[in-house]
Parts: structure tokens; sequence; C-alpha cells
């Protein structure tokens, strides 16, 4: 790749540093970034966070809203020269086919809308304007507040979902703060991206961004200099990085986490071949590497025979196969092969029709069928584990597992009574989202991430009595 | 088991054992036609006897009626040694358990190979050992620094010193143990009473065991100068120790035993497999097996064969497992060069892609 990543304000060309931090993406594809020495990263989070406050006084949050999602925007338009590199970026760095790199940015672009982030606010905040400037509170005459973040938040982003991270950055945007990332090594390049467009758009906001990588597990002095000079810390990702933020964070700082969770699905005897043809659509977007994607399949109800379950699972496999021709994923890795097949052969090879492995000779998607309940599952790329539950009594014995763990949970097949009921087990487990398949992978812009609110987090509450 | 499968199995192994037997006495390579028939006669008795392995060949489409030739094979990943008795005929006819050691997935994950019959394994490591390690010699004195065979252990590498200790070992021959440590005096008298003779001397451990006598040496400050002819065989690398060198270790035993860079022998073995390969010399980069065995290269997603030179999952067909499964595909990476193939290492675990929760983790040993 050409293009470097690293977005870093207040660092010219006569002062970049020279050395350099040599990274890799998933797909094989090598990337290097300045490395921030302490001086330097203070100097970057010092301009950031200047640019930020100075644009409280020159910019309302609906000038913001408008700016940051017209160079967003962009990162969705093929046609444009900021999008066409987008697209260029995520096939190199993850390894997706064009055409599916192009699909994944419009359906992140569906909540970078100007129109999308504003409801995000209202919908978490009421009126927008507590952004801007104390509002009075109708229950309280004579008591006025404001809600903003702090000056500076540092970011550390994950890029399993193509586009996560720059919604990331455009919620740190959107509460007025500047936002110090650290990129994603999986897809590092779109944060930049967003900079380059915002910065032609709305260069006083772009001024607010810095971005940069470093390896992880390595002291690193920007990591330092950003936390200390950040009012929160933001940490996306898999359990191994929040544990490591977690562990370097100071106590005063707050640390906002966002760690790994997973989706479920519970299909009911009712569920047609659309429904399952929507599951697979879920269950391959993003390569199944989003806190969304469906892992677990649980194929529910007394009427739901093995006979039945198993004519399921096939046709579960039929539309698994479809939308995997129809959008193929990333290259598999060695690991990831070897630990497919090894997963495969445990059902392969057990006794009877209790246990069954369907999958793409290729390894492109993998179903794993057993007939007892079971809650198993390993981070793989599109593969699947199923099993049937006779009744939500049953699913609940899963408690252990999925409870506070589950950011997803996909229906269909089910009837009212059985819908009404599992609604019920969804709140009992802290569910973050009960959608029909189809929209597990798709969260709408101002869902709960987490179970949480995605902007009040990042807030600071002023209260003027 | 059926009286007919058995005295199938019975026959097959039978001719094995004689073949194997043979080729100890006359070492020349098998045409292909050899290797090819009897690989194929073998697949066609597990595929019949087999009961979890014909399984899988009947789920993915493969029978003794489709498969032309040994290359045709259905491999069984050695994750499936973990979840099935993989035995020709029933459990119940299993002599032996053979586990393997868990390095790489923990107790829970250790495999299991059952073994139908021990004098088969006895035929297939005895010439291989004899021409590889011992140079072709019938028989030495064997300082074997490895703990006895236990069948609790199920260890396959102490079943094979316990019967290279007692069909080679002459008089003098002995056994270092190392658990709970090596005894300094036990080692530094044994040692030295080798060196006085004029008999060579082969000492057999694990690459670790092998460090661990190094240790010893060294603490004690002891070198002696084995017999001419003596040898060192190791065997298991670094088992995963970050930092090991195998080369430089082995290189100060060498010093410390008084012998050159072509007197170490390395072993190339699986719990998965009864036949073994052996390298000649520091590097360990030609592993060289018997004509039983053989090994491709595959392609780790599409299982198509690497091109010589290139690196791959190493896929082994050895006709001594002919009481289990022949075709055994590994987490291992290699590459091959003519018939002597490297061992690069074990493929490590694949990393969790994204912020996907694999509830595995919270399972633990519940699978």
């Amino acid at each position: 790749m050409t293009l470097e990543p690293a977005w870093l304000p207040g660092l010219d060309s006569t002062n970049r540093p020279e050395v350099y931090h040599e990274g890799i993406t998933v797909a094989g594809t090598p990337f290097i970034v300045a490395a921030l020495n302490g001086p330097d990263a203070a100097v970057v989070a010092e301009e950031a966070r200047s640019a930020a406050l100075a644009a409280r006084d020159t910019h309302g949050i609906a000038d913001v809203a408008a700016s940051i999602s017209r160079a967003a925007l962009r990162l969705a338009d093929p046609a444009d020269s900021i999008g066409a590199q987008a697209v260029t970026a995520l096939h190199a760095s993850g390894g997706w086919p064009l055409q599916v790199a192009r699909d994944l940015l419009a359906s992140s672009a569906i909540g970078w809308t100007e129109e999308g982030l504003m409801s995000l606010v209202r919908s978490e905040l009421g009126d927008p304007a507590l952004l801007d400037h104390p509002q009075s509170d109708a229950g309280h005459p004579g008591r006025r507040r404001q809600a903003i973040g702090p000056p500076a938040l540092f970011l550390v982003l994950a890029g399993n979902v193509p586009g996560v991270a720059v919604t990331a950055v455009l919620r740190g945007l959107l509460v007025r703060s500047a936002v110090l990332c650290k990129l994603p090594q999986d897809e590092p390049d779109l944060v930049g991206l967003l900079a380059r467009a915002l910065h032609e758009e709305d260069p006083a906001l772009a001024a607010t961004i810095a971005a940069t990588w470093w390896p992880a597990n390595q002291p690193s002095p920007a990591a330092d200099e950003w936390t200390k000079r950040s009012g929160k810390v933001i940490v996306y990702g898999g359990g191994e990085a929040v544990r490591g933020l977690r562990a370097r964070t100071p106590p005063e700082i707050p640390l906002v986490e966002y760690g790994p969770r997973l989706g479920i699905a519970c299909l009911g005897p009712a569920v047609s071949d659309e429904e399952l043809a929507a599951l697979a659509r879920d269950v391959c977007a993003y390569d199944q590497a989003g806190c969304v994607s469906p892992r677990l399949v649980f194929l529910l109800g007394d009427s739901s025979s093995h006979r039945q379950a198993t004519t399921t699972v096939e046709r579960l496999a039929t539309a698994l196969g479809a939308e995997s021709a129809r959008s193929p994923g990333s290259p598999i890795c060695e690991s990831e092969a070897v630990a497919i097949r090894a997963a495969r052969a445990t059902h392969q090879f057990a006794a009877g029709d209790e246990k069954r492995a369907l999958g793409a000779d290729d390894l492109g998607w993998t179903l794993l069928y057993q007939a007892g309940l079971s809650a198993y599952s390993e981070s793989l790329p599109r593969t699947v584990w199923a099993s049937r539950a006779a009744s939500l009594d049953d699913l609940r014995k899963l408690s252990a597992v999925l409870e506070g763990r589950v950011q997803a949970l996909g229906v269909a097949g089910l009837d009212t009574e059985t819908h009404g009921k599992l609604e019920q087990l969804a709140v009992e487990w802290g569910v973050s989202r009960m959608v029909p398949v189809g929209e597990m992978a798709w969260p709408p812009a101002d869902w709960r991430h987490d179970g949480r609110f995605q902007l009040l987090p990042l807030l600071r509450w002023t209260e003027f009595e | 088991m059926p009286a007919t499968h058995t005295s199938r199995f019975l026959a097959l192994a039978e001719t094995l054992e004689f073949a194997f037997e043979a080729w100890d006495h006359e070492p020349i390579p098998w045409p292909e036609s050899r290797f090819d028939e009897l690989a194929l006669e073998i697949f066609a008795l597990q595929f019949d006897t087999n009961l979890p392995y014909g399984r899988y060949c009947r789920a993915i489409g493969a029978s003794p009626g489709s498969v032309g030739s040994w290359c045709d094979i259905p491999a069984a990943p050695t994750a499936a040694f973990r979840s099935v008795d993989l035995i020709v005929g029933e459990p119940a006819d299993t002599c032996l358990r053979f586990r393997t050691s868990g390095t790489t997935h923990g107790e829970a994950g250790r495999g299991m190979h059952p073994i139908r019959r021990s004098d088969t394994y006895r035929a297939a490591l005895a010439g291989p050992f004899r021409h590889s390690v011992l140079a072709g010699h019938d028989s030495a004195r064997l300082l074997v620094v490895h703990p006895p065979f236990q069948p609790v252990a199920d260890s396959s590498l102490a079943w094979m010193f316990d019967e290279v200790l007692s069909r080679f070992g002459v008089p003098g021959s002995v056994r270092l143990d190392p658990t709970g440590g090596l005894s300094d005096e036990l080692v530094c008298q044994e040692l030295e009473a080798a060196a006085a003779g004029d008999e060579p001397v082969v000492v057999l451990g694990t690459t670790l065991a092998c460090a661990d006598l190094l240790s010893c040496l060294q603490r004690n400050d002891l070198t002696v100068a084995l017999p001419a002819n003596s040898r060192l065989m190791d065997t298991g690398g670094a088992k995963g120790q970050p930092g090991f060198d195998r080369q430089a270790m082995i290189s100060q035993l060498l010093s410390r035993l008084g012998l050159d860079e072509p007197a170490v022998v390395n072993e190339f073995g699986m719990t998965e497999l009864l036949s073994q390969r052996y390298a000649i010399g520091l590097d360990a980069t030609g592993l060289i097996g018997p004509p039983w065995l053989r090994t491709r290269v595959l392609d780790p997603v599409t299982l198509t064969e690497k091109q010589p030179g290139e690196p791959g999952l190493l896929c082994h067909y050895d006709l001594a497992n002919v009481g289990s499964v022949l075709a055994v595909l590994t987490e291992d990476r290699g590459l091959a060069d003519g018939d002597a193939i490297e061992w690069l290492g074990r493929t490590p675990g694949a990393p969790p892609r994204g912020c996907s929760l694999a509830t595995a983790e919270l399972l633990g040993a519940q699978r």
C-alpha cells in the first residue's frame, strides 16, 4: 500500500519522526506508520485538543454532524476518490473482494448520514442543543445543564468490522472531543481516509483527529501520553486488547470497554427458507467477526424432532452455501484452516447421526450440528454451531455461559407465545438486541452497544442551579 | 469384530510385519506399486471395520471403489484422535493405548491412538531405528534419558524407548529417569563408565531431557569422551518453550560427550503414527522414513499438494497404522525435499477474528 494510514496534525513534513513501526494486516498486507516518541505524541495531542476546544466556539452540533457526515459518506461513494481509496484499502487490508468491500462500506454508511447522526444524538440526549449550550430543565425551573465530551478522548479501535472504527470516531466528534486514535492493525486505513476527507470538507474539525498505530504488547510512549492527556479511554476489540488497556489505564481515568460478545439465533419449527437465507446473510456479514454475528443457532420447540432439526440444518447449509457464493469471504489463514478442520473432525467422526458437519470444500463456510444442547463455539470465520433446545427452559440451562454475553439474538419461525417468553429470557440474560434474523449484523445507528448508550458514556455533565 | 474381519486384519498385519522385517535385513526402496497396493488394501479394511473412519469416508463420498491411489485416501485430522477411538474392530480389541502429550490442546484435548497389535509397532520401529540410530549394528550400550512406560501415562515414546532398550541394549545399558530431576551422581557415574568402555554408546532422550542432561554435566563440570561410533538421539523439539535453541543446546551437549556433529540423530515421531523418521546431523532438516511411511505437503485450505520446497501441512501415510487409520492429516507445518521432510513446527492456534466471543474459552473442558 502506498497510503500511510496515520493522521498526525501538528507534525508537519519537516519534523516527522524518522522511526517507523511496521505492521501487517489480517490479509498479510504490510504498512508503516511514524513511531511517535513521547514529546511528539504530546504535541499531537495538544494540537488536537486545542482544535477541539476552538471548534466548540465555531461549530454547533448541527454543523459538526453535517461536516462529519459529508466526509464519512465519501468513504462509501466508490465514485469519489476517497471512496475509491477506501475500497482498495479494504481489499488490501482485509482481503475482501472489491464488490464485497463496496457493499460493506455502503452498509456501514447507513449510520453515517446527517440524519442518522442527529437521530443518535436525539435518542440519547433528547435535545441536541445540550451539546452546544446550557439548556433549561423543564422539570426544574431555574436549573440548566450542559453535556459535552472531555477535550480529548483516547480511542483504541477495532478493525474486525469494516467501518466500525469510523463509526467510533464519529461518535467522539459528535460529543465535541478531540479523538486520539490507535488504529486497528486489521484495517488501518479508513480513519486516516476519513480525516483526509474531513480536511477537505471542514479543516477545523479534521484538526481534532489524530491517529496512528503501534504494536500491541510493547511499551508505547504514544499510548502513555494519549492516555494521560485524555478525559476518557474507550477500547473496542477482543478480550486481550481490553484486558491490556485495563491494566495500563490509571484508575483516575475512566475506561469504557466494548469487549467480545456473540450473537445467537433461535429458530422455531416454522422457519422459512427466506428466513434461513436472512440468517445466512447475518453469518456471512463481516466474516462473522462482529460481536453481533450469529455463532450459535438453537433449533427450538418440542415439535422440533431430530429429523426436523436435521432438515432445518440442511436447509440452513444450503442458504450458507448460496450466500457464500454470492458474497465470498476474505481469505482464510493457515491457522484458521487447521482449526476449522479440527472442529469439523469432532463432528464428522462422531457416532450415529447425533452430530453432523456440513461445509464447503474450500472452508468458506461450516455448519456443525449436534442433537444435544450445546453452547460451544469458537471464533472461526463463517462457522456456526447449531444444536437442539427442546424448550426455553432447556435453553435457560445455558445461562451460565450466555448471560451478559449476547449482543444480538436473532429469531425466526417462533409462535407468539414462545416469542414473548424468549423476550423475557433476553431481558434476563441482558441481551443487547433481539431482532428478526437478517437484521442481526446491521444494528441501527442508535442501538445500545453492549446494552449501553453510545454517547452518554462519553459525556461529562455540568449543572447550573 | 466378525471373524472374517479379524482374519483379514491379521493377514494384513502379518504381511506388513514380514515386509518390515525384510526391509530391516535389506533396506532397499519399495516400488511405488507396492506401497500403493498395500495402502489401498489397508484403506479397504479400515473403511469396512474402523467405524468412525468409515462413517467419515462415507460422509465425504469416499470409498474403496472411488479411491484410485494412496494419495486419494481420506486422511483423518489429528483432531479426530481427540474425539473418537480410531481402531480397526471394536475398542475392546485395543491392546495398548498411546496418548498425546497435550502440549497444544491441554489435558482435555489429549488425543488417543488405540493400538490393535503391538507386534506391528515393534516390527515398524526396529529396522529404521537400527539403520538410522545404530548405524546398522545389532546392539549398543544405550543410555535412555526417559521414564519407563506406564499404562496411565500412555506415552508412545516411553513404550518405544522400553522396546529399543530391551531389544538392542547390551548389558550396561541403563535408564536415567529424569522424573523429579536427574540424579547428578548417577549421570556422572554412568557416563564415565560408558566412556571407559570400548562399546559404542547411544544416548537417547527427548530434546528437553537432553537439555536437562547438559545442565547436569555443566553443574558437575563433567566432559567425557564416549567411544568411537557413539551417538546422541533427541526427539520432540522445544515443545513450545519460547527462546529454546535446540541446535545450540545439542551442540554443547555433543562437546560434553566428546562427539562430533554427525553423531546426532533427530527422531521425528507422533503418537498418531507407528513409524518414525530420522535425520542425521545437527540441523534435523532431512528427516527420512522407511518405505512404508510417506508424507505429502498440502495447502492448508484446499488440501492440494504443494510444490516441492513449499511449506504446508504435513499429511502422513503410515502403513504400520494398519490397526487404526493409515492417513493422518496433522496440524504440523513442514516441507518436502524428495523423500525427506523438514518439520517446521506446529501451526499456531487461530487468533480470534474481531470481537466475536468464543464460548469455548468459557466452557473449557466441557466440550
